[in-house]
């Protein structure tokens, strides 16, 4: 482990893999990773959490209802999270509500771009996630690497945008002309500090 | 701050050039809705993704441009130069067809790149009309609602992807 000593924050960040990710590596036809297995995935998001210094607490399920009550047992006390919906992206309304209810920040992860990978599969009705519109934000489409990269970029969120640091507002309103509050990806109650 | 081990997210040591390119209206950073841009300025955010680069072994060479032909024939002349692009195509995104059709000739691999989500962004900003990325459809990538970390995300993804595609033996 690479650390010193300003190492940050020990955020505590949940994965989350949605129904068929744990079948990845077995798939005939065509694959959007270089992995043998969830295990290799697993592996490699432990393996960058510790290079962080944060905390990992990652699951894998195929069912909509665990994932579910996996959100609300961890879910208060994780600062953040990356969500890999899966089989459950383009009508995973419960998964999106749960989310936003636990309402700490969240990254939308997929190994492929979606754009391109809907276009394919459903040529004939436009499908697209509905997961986006509660996240914090998105990163798809680098294969396995975009854990790596969506964990060091969620981090660095955090590290730089936290409750300890508000971010204050230098304009008053946003093109709505609703005025925002400002503070932004603030802890839930009761994570470890 | 934290110290973050850059050159541990990528296997390969070989150096790539990334073109990095910030359209319409990100001349005006640290100018902006710092809800959704954050505070830092311009030649801050530059010193920052050389930083960056640095760290995980890229070259980068970058435009910061208002002017859609400048963009256009800055794609047109590092076509070669580059290994892959990270692009945030800012003011461009919905009409983005000249930018998206330069970079596919290019044939290398674009990382479309976003400070803020841009599907909540345009539902508050567009509300009565449907309006979405023209690049995402042949980009490798999508980035976005990270603020300047998206930025970070984008270059660790797409080097690792350029590493593999260069030196499948490393992937």
């Amino acid at each position: 482990m690479v650390r010193t000593s300003n190492d940050g924050k020990r955020w505590r960040i949940g994965v989350i893999d949605g129904p068929n990710m744990s079948f990845i590596g077995r798939e005939k036809g065509a694959r959007h990773h270089n992995l043998q297995s969830w295990d290799e995935l697993r592996d490699l998001v432990a393996a960058t959490g510790d290079r962080l210094g944060v905390e990992i607490l990652h699951t894998v399920s195929n069912y909509e209802g665990r994932i579910l009550e996996w959100i609300h047992a961890e879910g208060p006390g994780l600062d953040g999270l990356l969500v890999n919906p899966g089989g459950l992206t383009t009508y995973g309304e419960g998964l999106r509500h749960a989310l936003e209810e636990n309402g700490t920040p969240y990254v939308e992860v997929h190994l492929f771009n979606p754009v391109q990978y809907y276009a394919s599969v459903s040529p004939h009705i436009r499908l697209e996630s509905r997961l986006t519109s509660s996240a914090q934000g998105v990163v798809a489409g680098f294969g396995e690497h975009g854990y790596v990269a969506a964990l060091v970029g969620l981090v660095s969120y955090l590290d730089g945008f936290s409750e300890a640091d508000p971010v204050e507002e230098t304009e008053g309103a946003d093109a709505a002309g609703h005025t925002e509050g400002a503070g932004h990806a603030e802890p839930a109650e009761g994570a470890g500090r | 701050m934290r110290n973050l081990p850059l050159g541990s997210f990528r296997a390969s040591r070989a150096i790539r050039t990334i073109g990095v390119i910030d359209g319409p209206n990100m001349s005006q950073l640290g100018k902006r809705n710092a809800k959704k841009y954050g505070t830092i300025g311009r030649d801050d955010f530059n010193a920052q993704l050389r930083e960056w680069a640095d760290g995980l072994g890229a070259e980068l060479v970058l435009l910061v441009s208002n002017h859609d032909g400048e963009i256009l024939e800055f794609i047109h002349a590092n076509a070669d130069v580059v290994d892959g692009w990270i692009v945030n195509p800012a003011g461009w995104q919905i009409y983005a067809e000249p930018v998206r059709h330069a970079l596919e000739m290019t044939g290398k691999p674009n990382a479309e790149t976003h400070f803020a989500n841009t599907v909540t962004h345009f539902a508050h900003a567009q509300p009565h009309v449907r309006v979405e990325s023209g690049l995402t459809g042949t980009a490798l990538s999508l980035t976005m609602g990270l603020r300047q970390y998206s930025y970070l995300t984008s270059l660790i993804g797409l080097l690792n992807v350029i590493d593999a595609q260069q030196e499948p033996a490393s992937a």
